[in-house]
């Protein structure tokens, strides 16, 4: 298939790679961002999201491979010339200006006339909420401001797409929140292409429309936050995002032996499944099934809309399991059995 | 803790009172050093400032002044002076910021190595370096030889000219505008140049636009303190400089030494420090006197100074790109990218090479000194070693440096915590005195001492030298001790006192230990300011009481003998050692 004739691609990579000196920091990846689409760049740190954002901003120099923007190939462009947009994790707001002339600066660049310099400024301070601010310097604004001029400085040139490198990274949780709603507003308004770094799981759950998630220099997943979450294709994707008790072992006349003893496997099994992973609010204590495993109660956490009760079950193997918040008591050292429906376990080959 | 509190019984009544004696406590240290610049700076300073509105009768008078501006040759060393440190100073900034640009975009480690050769030059002092001007520069020297091969036909005389001086000038204070310059360009946060590319600038308007404007203030703290320096600074000048080439500072050696007209010299101090601070007051005007220790305002200046100077930057910026993209444009890329460190590499080592030719000179065979030096010969040093006039001086040097090393650091050192520890108004009145000494030109000071001195009988004294030495060598050593102690981490002073140590403990087993290396770091570098010192040695020693680069400096003012080579390799031994262990003992922030 040809990117180049799929007219809903924005941005496509081939075999894009870097490597510092000996060390690599990104193994060849392929992806495809679509026009209007919010893709977040998720992993933990050293996986290779923050290099992959500065091959495609054109910050650093590409090792392998090419970068497609709209049709055309940029892998060599210089940064100037890419038409991207890049919300910076410090802001990297130009201290020396005030907050209009920051936002004027792209179109400067562009040799935009004066006038229509001022209004489109003018539209990205109110788009922003900060039209009484124009004249301050950036230093005399909180964060969170900070974090709305870096926003408004980026959208007034209308850039074909944003990167994001974990612009939220250094606001507090309720600020936090608040900007991700401001973020999928503008997103929504604006019809920008937006491709957005962060560490934070529950983030890239809340903005996504869809979530890269890397590791070690390497795409795990590419999915939407719902395919992320229910049907991970591997144990570091189904550790990685929301709570999960993963189970590994080795399959065994149609079960899978693990450190917690057997647990049973649907006739739709790979026959190379290696760990089983059921998340917390699919386990069924004390139920009715066919089968279960014994465990004790270790702990039982209430949590306002839930209650989180951790079990011990046999070969040092724990299990969390998430109850609703009016189900009764579980008092330590309760002896308990957990089951599961089938249909929830999911099978994992990696 | 005193005794005061534990008898009291324990209770609110006791709370306020502790904390209002902590905070006089910690600010009262520097107290000392306040009193110190009070007797040996401000009084003398102002009585010789006054001296020079006295008639012969001690009525108030005018006369002197009626004097200095009558007659035309003090007017011609006057207009000498200014357009030699005015010029002097353009030379540094416009090849000095190229390498201080340079430093700043190199890597921490090959930066530190860098900086050893500019700051060698830098502590390697100014007398040293143009001694060997004096010799590379001859009628008969390396440089002619060098011309002479490349052409041209007769030697040129390069001493005793104008240009020669001005280049010596800011050769002798470059490593100072780098210095000066490089904070100010670390500070800046590494991403907002690549964010303004992001943003659609070519990298001219980013350096421009972005970059530049951002380096400002320590540029411009560096065109002042290379200004100031270079108004009062007179041993380029005399050696270098023909007799149209007189500057203020020559004028008041003869004044002092010669005539002993101290009221003719109050009045050349106090022009020399009304000049001084105008600009000062002026640069604050402008920039805001904070900014030549490198902090920072969230207020923007704003007003028709602040528009033109974006009007003036954005027209060079667009000038620059023109001719940037220009050359991109025809050579298919920006290929200019050796240019930086070409520039900056040459000038460094323009700086280092009067420092290092001195080393083969001290061993040459024959009895001039020349360069390259003929012939492999140990006997400028045995005539160093064995002539009781160098060897007392430099025995001189040595103690006094020891001396002035000691008292240096125990000043700056208690006014360093205090400073550090309070956030006062005090606090920002304490660091302003102790920075003093490094505005009022050196020249000013030793001439205010001398007359001082004179008066109460110290004139002449090593101890009169060792003074007048801490005064200067004190803003030096008390910035190292102050950011050292900035950088300290004082929760951990605090931690200590929960775990149950007194005040006196934290201070010998946290406070001490963790900053012993900005503490060790800041006595070297008093010892060394005081090692290679001449001016206040000049006037405050009376020609009696001879330090090393006083007596160096009697030497080539008679006849540049070869025993000063192997004098000044001495001094460069001693500097060396002495600013690599400062350097090495100094804390990284």
């Amino acid at each position: 298939m040809s990117n180049m004739s799929n007219p809903t691609t924005k941005l496509s990579i081939r075999g894009l790679s870097k490597t510092y000196n000996k060390t690599v920091a990104l193994q060849p990846v392929d992806l495809e961002v679509k026009t209007g689409e919010l893709l977040t760049l998720l992993g933990p740190s050293g996986s290779g999201k923050t290099t992959l954002l500065q091959l495609i901003s054109g910050l650093v120099d590409v090792t392998t491979g090419n970068l497609v923007i709209d049709g055309v190939d940029q892998t060599d462009a210089p940064v100037h010339q890419r038409d991207i947009g890049v919300v910076f994790q410090s802001y990297a707001l130009f201290p020396h200006l005030t907050v209009r002339e920051n936002i004027a600066f792209p179109l400067q660049m562009r040799k935009v006339p004066a006038d229509e310099i001022k209004t489109r400024v003018d539209d990205a301070l109110a788009m922003v909420g900060l039209a009484h601010a124009g004249d301050r310097s950036p230093r005399a604004l909180s964060g969170g401001q900070q974090q709305r001029v870096a926003l408004a400085r980026c959208l007034v040139y209308r850039p074909s797409v944003i990167l994001m490198d974990e612009p939220l990274g250094a606001l507090d949780r309720k600020l936090r929140e608040v900007m991700q709603d401001e973020i999928k507003r503008i997103h929504r308004e604006t019809g920008a292409t937006i491709i957005f770094v962060t560490h934070d799981q529950e983030e890239a759950l809340a903005l996504s429309d869809r979530i890269c998630l890397m590791n070690n220099g390497q795409i795990e997943q590419v999915g939407t936050p719902r395919e992320m979450y229910e049907a991970p294709q591997s144990v570091f994707v189904a550790d990685f995002i929301g709570v999960s008790n993963i189970f590994s072992g080795t399959v065994e006349n149609g079960q899978l032996r693990t450190d917690a003893g057997l647990l049973p496997l649907s006739a739709d099994a790979p026959a190379e499944t290696c760990a089983v992973m059921i998340r917390p609010e699919d386990v069924i204590l004390n139920g009715t099934a066919s089968w279960a495993l014994k465990g004790t109660v270790v702990e039982s956490t209430y949590a306002g809309s839930e209650t989180r009760v951790t079990i011990a079950l046999d070969g040092d193997k724990s299990l969390i399991v998430r109850r609703p918040a009016k189900s009764e008591d579980m008092a330590r050292g309760l002896a308990v059995t957990v089951s599961w429906d089938q249909a929830h376990a999911r099978y994992l080959t990696k | 803790m005193s005794n005061t509190t534990s008898t009291l019984p324990a209770g609110q009544a006791t709370a306020p009172r502790d904390k209002r004696r902590f905070s006089i406590d910690s600010i009262a240290l520097a107290a000392p050093g306040g009193l110190f610049l009070i007797v040996l700076l401000a009084i003398p300073t102002l009585s010789l400032i006054g001296l020079s509105f006295q008639g012969m009768d001690g009525a108030f008078s005018l006369s002197i002044y009626e004097q200095m501006f009558g007659a035309k040759i003090y007017i011609d060393v006057l207009v000498n002076t200014f357009s030699i440190a005015f010029q002097a100073t353009v030379l540094c900034l416009v090849f000095g910021y190229p390498v201080a640009y340079w430093l700043s975009r190199l890597e921490n480690r090959p930066r530190r190595f860098a900086m050893w050769f500019v700051l060698l030059p830098f502590w390697t002092g100014a007398l040293l370096k143009n001694f060997s001007w004096i010799v590379l520069l001859a009628r008969n020297g390396i440089a002619n030889s060098v011309l002479q091969s490349m052409g041209m036909e007769a030697p040129a005389d390069l001493l005793y000219q104008r240009t020669t001086v001005i280049f010596a000038v800011a050769h002798t204070m470059m490593p100072l505008a780098i210095m000066t310059m490089l904070p100010s360009m670390l500070a800046v946060d590494r991403t907002l140049v690549p964010a303004s590319r992001t943003l659609g600038s070519k990298p001219m308007q980013s350096f421009w636009r972005v970059f530049f404007p951002l380096s400002m203030p320590g540029a411009t703290a560096a065109g002042l303190l290379v200004f100031v320096s270079a108004i009062g600074f007179f041993i380029t000048p005399q050696l270098l400089g023909g007799p149209r080439d007189t500057v203020i500072g020559q004028l008041l050696i003869q004044q002092v030494t010669q005539m002993l007209n101290w009221r003719l010299a109050g009045a050349i101090a106090t022009m020399l420090l009304a000049v001084t601070l105008i600009f000062v007051l002026l640069y604050d005007r402008v920039f805001g006197i904070s900014s030549v220790t490198g902090g920072a305002s969230a207020k923007l200046s704003s007003g028709p100074v602040r528009d033109f100077g974006h009007r003036v930057l954005n027209l060079i910026a667009m000038i620059a790109t023109a001719i940037s993209e220009a050359f991109a444009k025809v050579l298919g890329g920006y290929r200019f990218g050796w240019l930086l460190p070409t520039v900056a590499i040459i000038t460094v080592l323009v700086l280092l090479i009067p420092v290092v030719a001195f080393i083969p000179m001290a061993f040459g065979e024959s009895s001039f000194l020349e360069f390259p030096p003929r012939g492999l010969s140990f006997r400028w040093m045995e005539t160093y070693l064995t002539s009781p006039v160098w060897t007392d001086a430099t025995l001189r040097s040595f103690y006094i440096a020891l001396a002035c090393a000691v008292l240096t650091a125990f000043i700056a050192g208690l006014g360093g915590y205090g400073v550090a520890r309070s956030n006062g108004k005090l606090g920002s009145i304490a660091f302003m005195g102790f920075m003093l000494p490094m505005i009022v030109p050196n020249i000013v000071i030793a001439v205010s001492l001398a007359y001082f001195f004179a008066n109460i009988g110290l004139l002449a004294t090593d101890i009169g030298i060792i003074l007048g030495h801490t005064v200067v060598s004190l803003p030096v050593v008390f910035i190292i001790v102050l950011t050292t102690f900035k950088a300290h981490d004082w929760r951990l002073d605090q931690a200590a006192a929960t775990l149950g140590a007194n005040r006196f403990q934290v201070l010998r087993h946290i406070t001490l230990p963790m900053c012993q290396g900005g503490l060790i770091a800041g006595f070297l570098f008093g010892f060394l300011h005081s090692f290679d010192e001449l001016t206040i040695a000049m006037f405050v020693g009376g020609g009696l009481r001879q330090t090393l680069p006083k007596q160096m400096w009697d030497d080539v003012i008679l006849s540049v003998s070869p025993t000063l080579a192997a004098a000044s390799l001495v001094v460069l031994l001693v500097v060396t050692v002495l600013f690599v262990l400062a350097e090495v003992a100094r804390p990284r922030a």
